[in-house]
């Protein structure tokens, strides 16, 4: 069983979680079958979705790591500004220190994808963001606690609350704007209320993953369980961030037409700007860690290096 | 059954006091983001265990008043001897649902410690709520073993709560 | 065990419970955890059992719930509903059937406040049944107008239907809150054409009251003003996109107990019968939708819906067949069963099938999309104001009964009669018509 909280529509659907279902039972000649429940059947919502793995009450289950950020501190160091270029880039730096730094927060799973979203861009209501300025004192939502750290780091009020929400906020002005990945201009039809997008900012990725329950994986044959380990991996996670960049490219290709709407590319003198604020967020964010035995930095700079 | 009964009231007490300091807490958030532009940040965390808290403690509290939705599809016996065995038979399968609830919240918050949940923002622990739950699911087993000791020895088991009604709010199913 | 056999069973085995009187709530979870043991697993049925339970206690957009309950408590508690009747009756209590009128337009605004039905009716009706009996009014007529009446607490926001609805189908509270206004005004609209009818034809069931001075209306609408200002904060808050739902709840439920203590109404007793009353209700909310939290994945295994939607796409009924038989099978169903018990039942059942026909289509509503789910919930809500006040189970009537125990059920099953007639003719309306419940949440959220 496969527990996925997002409908068959998604852009992973058919070309990874089914193509995985259809690949993965012919390899194994039928030994091995996975049904996929979507939108949420077998239990509503992202935020529970590693427990439901970790429980078996799926043996496969599909989420994001940040809903549950406490689980992860490590991994979603990936989602710091700096650390990425580009979705194949944090990817496969995920996965480079996978085996030595990560894997051991998989408490009773085993990941089979892990890869992220584009980076995040600025999602304006009214207010265009050139420079680094203009964002002081302005309401944008984040989607975690490093996010909302280095808002602050860039001078704006971070404000909290579920990424469902933030098309009836931005609309009405609740908040000024969001720091989301483009994927949200459609799934969260944020192409709406949006009118300035800025892009160029230090790097934020979201992360993203596929686990199988630890006990599951065990049982499988020797032969299938090679058969599983060959299917997903690196190439899978690369294949997965690849759809998830092509449909933020095809969210910013629909607000690019239509009128009204303006994308700004940070000049270099202002990334620069935004980098070195965000430097000493991520600075404080790293000594939290620490703080609480988390060997943030040591993971920082594999995944970096 | 009077003690269980005054205990009940008690934890659906602090429950609503909880429940009064949530209102308060969002109505500030809201307050301090439109007015000061700075919102009180986690409050929606607080919110979330905030909730926890008040379903485990008012959840016997509800059930003491027969609070709980019971749908009347065929009239009632005439005999008692039926009735006490039907009562008898729903508060079996309350016992074992609750007692596996108990067990595996426990169970689940040795689990939480195990995975390091923690509230998004301000990381309140998932643990000692999770604690919380089980003591509730235990204290609700105690309640409905106590109502069926009751049954048995054919005492009346109607709730000693003295319960104001507000006009219907409540939805009282009366036996 | 075939999945399909053992989903039947399942909904067998709950009628079975639920007919001994087990808690729909407890019956689901019973049902759900056995029928998980068989289709899945031991572990993951004691997973889901804890899983759904600690998210449903933890869901953020659920808190509406405690906190439009506790406004419409305080509303109770400090005289409102008294303040809202006299405020409606002395503007229409002089006309024929003035006092129904009232009735209904005491209704409508105590709606705003409160997201029960039942408590509608209660408060209203404890205020409205004696002063309709003080001028003749027929029994029958009167304890009608307040069964119906009292109906259009779940319809206008806020309404605890509409958000165990929205966590059922995942759609948004605040645009099921605004679908919810205009089909509520347009049935307190048929139910005063009703009333007209019915006076007219048989004057003496609804003699005309007194006539207010102009003090007294100006009075009586002053006293109502704290009332509008916290409708309009909140409800006008959410509207706005000033507040979430649940940031809306909370605003209300201060003003409403800010508006409690400056009229010296708030005292120990009163803060205790408002929280032990907000508790109860609370809980039991979150009770039957854990319930059908650990009963809905256990539905997903059977492959029940899919299969029934299958077979009803093979035989080919037209989409107008289909729908009206769906809302049959629903009003039917609401004769006898509760409301929230029918909708966590049967709606996860009921909704794929009718997306996937034609039924959305022929609407030129996208199925799958946010309007044809905003549209069905207020249809749903609909059908469950008639579940209230249908025979032989209907919590509104005997809540009626409780407040005017001379009168016979079936005297307040015979006034009700022509409510809810009009309550089909506008259901009609609104299935005609979706633009009705869609142009609230479409131009402001959307
Ligand atoms: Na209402
Ligand atoms: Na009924």
């Amino acid at each position: 069983k496969f527990a996925s909280f997002v409908p068959t529509k998604y852009v992973l659907h058919k070309p990874v979680f089914e193509k995985l279902a259809n690949d993965l039972a012919q390899e194994t000649g039928g030994e091995v079958k996975i049904k996929i429940y979507a939108s949420g059947a077998l239990g509503k919502g992202p935020v529970e979705q590693y427990q439901r793995a970790a429980r078996r009450i799926a043996e496969i289950s599909y989420g994001l790591p940040g809903y549950t950020s406490s689980v992860f501190p490590k991994t979603l160091l990936i989602e710091l500004p700096g650390v990425t270029q580009g979705h194949q880039d944090a990817t496969r730096k995920l996965w480079k220190v996978m085996g030595s730094h990560l894997k051991s927060e998989f408490k009773k799973t085993v990941p089979l994808a892990v890869f992220v979203t584009p980076p995040a861009v600025l999602m304006m209501r009214d207010k265009p963001i050139r420079s680094l300025s203009d964002l002081k004192g302005l309401k944008i939502r984040a989607s975690s606690k490093s996010a909302a750290a280095i808002l602050t780091a860039y001078g704006a009020t971070p404000v909290q609350m579920p990424a469902t929400k933030v098309y009836t906020s931005m609309s009405t002005g609740v908040v000024d704007g969001a720091l989301m990945g483009t994927g949200s201009l459609l799934i969260f039809k944020l192409i709406e209320p949006t009118k300035y997008v800025t892009m160029g900012l230090p790097e934020m990725p979201t992360t993203l993953f596929m686990v199988m329950n630890e006990q599951a994986y065990k049982e499988l044959s020797d032969k299938n369980r090679k058969i599983l380990d060959k299917l997903t991996g690196l190439d899978i996670s690369l294949r997965a961030a690849q759809l998830e960049a092509n449909f933020g490219d095809l969210g910013m290709k629909k607000f690019r037409a239509l009128p009204g709407k303006q994308v700004i590319q940070l000049s270099a003198g202002e990334q620069a700007k935004f980098a070195k604020a965000a430097e000493a967020g991520v600075a404080s964010i790293l000594s939290e860690a620490e703080g609480k035995g988390v060997p943030a930095r040591a993971v920082f700079n594999a995944m970096k290096n | 059954m009077r003690v269980l009964d005054n205990l009940c009231v008690g934890f659906a007490m602090i429950a609503g006091l909880i429940l009064f300091g949530l209102v308060g807490l969002t109505f500030l958030d809201v307050i301090m983001r439109y007015i000061f532009s700075s919102p009180i940040f986690g409050a929606r965390d607080v919110l979330e265990m905030g909730m926890v808290v008040v379903i485990s403690l008012g959840f016997p509290f509800t059930w003491r008043i027969g609070g709980h939705i019971v749908v009347d599809l065929l009239p009632d016996y005439g005999f008692s001897f039926l009735t006490a065995v039907r009562d008898l038979f729903v508060r079996l399968i309350g016992v074992v649902i609750f007692g596996l609830l108990a067990w595996r919240s426990w169970y689940t918050a040795e689990d939480a410690a195990l995975f390091n949940e923690k509230t998004n923002m301000i990381e309140l622990p998932f643990q000692p709520f999770l604690w919380l739950l089980a003591f509730a699911s235990v204290f609700q087993v105690v309640v409905l073993l106590t109502e069926s000791i009751h049954i048995l020895f054919k005492e009346n088991i109607k709730h000693n709560i003295k319960l104001h009604q507000i006009p219907g709010e409540s939805v009282v199913q009366h036996d | 065990m075939d999945p399909i056999i053992a989903g039947i069973a399942g909904l067998i085995l709950i009628l079975l419970l639920m007919s001994q009187r087990v808690p729909v709530a407890l019956a689901m979870m019973s049902v759900g955890f056995v029928g998980l043991i068989t289709l899945n697993s031991w572990p993951a049925a004691l997973a889901t059992l804890v899983t759904e339970t600690w998210s449903t206690a933890i869901f953020y957009e659920l808190t509406v719930i405690p906190f439009f309950v506790l406004m419409g408590n305080i509303a109770s508690m400090c005289g409102m509903s008294r303040d809202l009747y006299t405020a409606a009756n002395s503007w229409v209590g002089w006309m024929r059937g003035g006092l129904a009128h009232g009735t209904v337009l005491g209704c409508t605004g105590f709606a705003a406040l409160s997201g029960s039905s039942v408590a509608s009716a209660l408060t209203i009706g404890r205020v409205a049944l004696p002063e309709m009996a003080r001028y003749g009014y027929d029994r029958k007529f009167a304890a009608g107008a307040v069964a119906a009446g009292g109906t259009l607490g779940i319809l206008i926001p806020p309404s605890t239907g509409f958000v165990i609805y929205a966590i059922l189908t995942e759609e948004s509270i605040g645009r099921l809150f605004l679908a919810g206004v205009l089909p509520g005004i347009l049935l307190a609209g048929m139910f005063m054409l009703t009333i007209f009818i019915q006076t007219t034809l048989q004057p003496a069931i609804g003699p005309s009251a007194r006539r207010y001075t102009w003090r007294e209306k100006r009075d009586s609408l002053a006293r109502g003003l704290s009332i509008i200002f916290i409708i309009v904060v909140s409800i006008g808050g959410i509207y706005g996109g000033v507040f979430t739902p649940v940031e809306a709840a909370a605003v209300g439920a201060a003003l409403a107990l800010f508006f409690a203590a400056r009229r010296k109404m708030v005292s120990p007793k009163m803060l205790g019968t408002v929280i032990l009353n907000t508790v109860s209700t609370t809980t039991m909310i979150y009770f039957i939708i854990i319930g059908a939290a650990i009963f809905s994945p256990f539905l997903a295994l059977t492959q029940i819906p899919e299969s029934l939607a299958k077979a009803l796409n093979a035989m080919e009924l037209g989409p107008i067949v289909l729908l009206i038989i769906v809302l049959l099978a629903f009003i039917v169903l609401g004769t006898f069963l509760d409301g929230f018990a029918m909708m966590v039942l049967i709606l996860p059942i009921v909704l794929p099938i009718i997306e996937q026909s034609q039924v959305p289509n022929f609407l030129e509503l996208r199925p799958d999309s946010s309007d044809f789910k905003v549209w069905f919930g207020v249809i749903m809500v609909v059908i469950l104001e008639m579940a209230l006040i249908s025979p032989p189970v209907g919590m509104n009537v005997f809540v009626v009964k409780g407040v005017a125990q001379d009168v016979p059920m079936r005297d307040i099953y015979l006034g009700i009669l022509p409510f809810w007639v009009a309550m089909i003719l506008c259901l009609a309306v609104l299935v005609a018509f979706p633009q009705i419940s869609l142009l609230l949440p479409n131009t402001m959220l959307g």
